[in-house]
């Protein structure tokens, strides 16, 4: 016959349900999240997190940088085919693979073409010297910044609002104080409180 | 010009090579201001540090630049 009687939970169900490992759990969640729209779009990952400012720069620095590298040396700066050791740090940048395709098909029908036509275009002409240099220069070193901002996002705490919450900021006054003794002018109410009475609980 | 005129953005290259030294100004001023917008927390300070720090990284290149010159010259 089982024992019927509830057994205390083990420190691990404990800590799983705990409101603070919950809480951290989701913030490593939402911080994952973050990290990958950083990928897709550099500064996306701040903005998600509440850094707009951030955010905002990061996107118009490494954006510029990335789109510069572009116009100067034109999409076959990234070319995974010929320079695939550049392509990696380029690839800190998403949008590069979808330039990588583009130049890739652009690249298949001229080859195609070319093979019944020799008079056939590839519609880009190909950066060489200075040009060349640069343009990789630039799109790689726009990928590899926007992997230390990717890296930021991750470790970055992604509730701003918590941080004032968490802190002790005394507002409400002690129950034993006199109502004489309170300082109106300097309103003190605690972080943890405020949380308190926020999820419905008493203060 | 007429170069230009034909210019089709991201389909060709542009024409740098007489400016291309300078284009590591920007770049350096972009990995600063990248760098430091990570680095601080109070984003009002980020003009001023970026430009202390793209500014150090410069003249460190022209130094290291003339050093080497001096001694290609030298040897």
């Amino acid at each position: 016959m089982p024992d019927a009687t509830p057994q205390p939970e083990s420190d691990d169900a404990a800590e799983s349900t705990h409101p603070e490992a919950k809480r951290v759990r989701s913030g490593a969640r939402l911080n994952v999240a973050a990290a990958v729209l950083g990928w897709v779009l550099p500064g996306l990952g701040h903005f998600v997190l509440g850094q707009t400012a951030r955010g905002l720069i990061l996107a118009v620095t490494i954006g510029s940088l990335w789109m510069g590298g572009l116009l100067i040396g034109g999409i076959t700066v990234i070319d995974r085919q010929n320079h695939p050791a550049w392509f990696v740090g380029q690839m800190g940048v998403a949008p590069s693979w979808v330039v990588n395709r583009v130049h890739d098909n652009l690249r298949s029908r001229w080859q195609r073409e070319a093979g019944t036509s020799p008079d056939a275009e590839p519609g880009y002409i190909v950066a060489y010297g200075k040009p060349e240099e640069q343009g990789i220069l630039y799109t790689a070193l726009a990928g590899l910044l926007n992997l230390l901002a990717i890296i930021d996002v991750l470790f970055r705490e992604p509730y701003p609002a918590r941080q004032l919450l968490d802190e002790e900021v005394d507002v409400i006054p002690p129950v034993d104080e006199e109502l004489s003794e309170v300082d109106l002018s300097k309103p003190r109410v605690t972080g943890a409180s405020l949380g308190r009475s926020a999820a419905g609980g008493t203060a | 010009m007429s170069g230009l005129l034909a210019y089709r953005p991201f389909m060709e290259p542009l024409p740098i090579d007489a400016i291309w030294l300078w284009l590591c100004v920007p770049l350096v001023m972009g990995v600063a201001v990248v760098y430091k917008t990570i680095k601080l927390d109070d984003l009002t300070q980020l003009p001023k540090e970026a430009l202390i720090l793209g500014g150090q990284v410069l003249v460190f290149m022209a130094m290291g630049m003339g050093l080497l010159s001096l001694l290609t010259w030298w040897f």
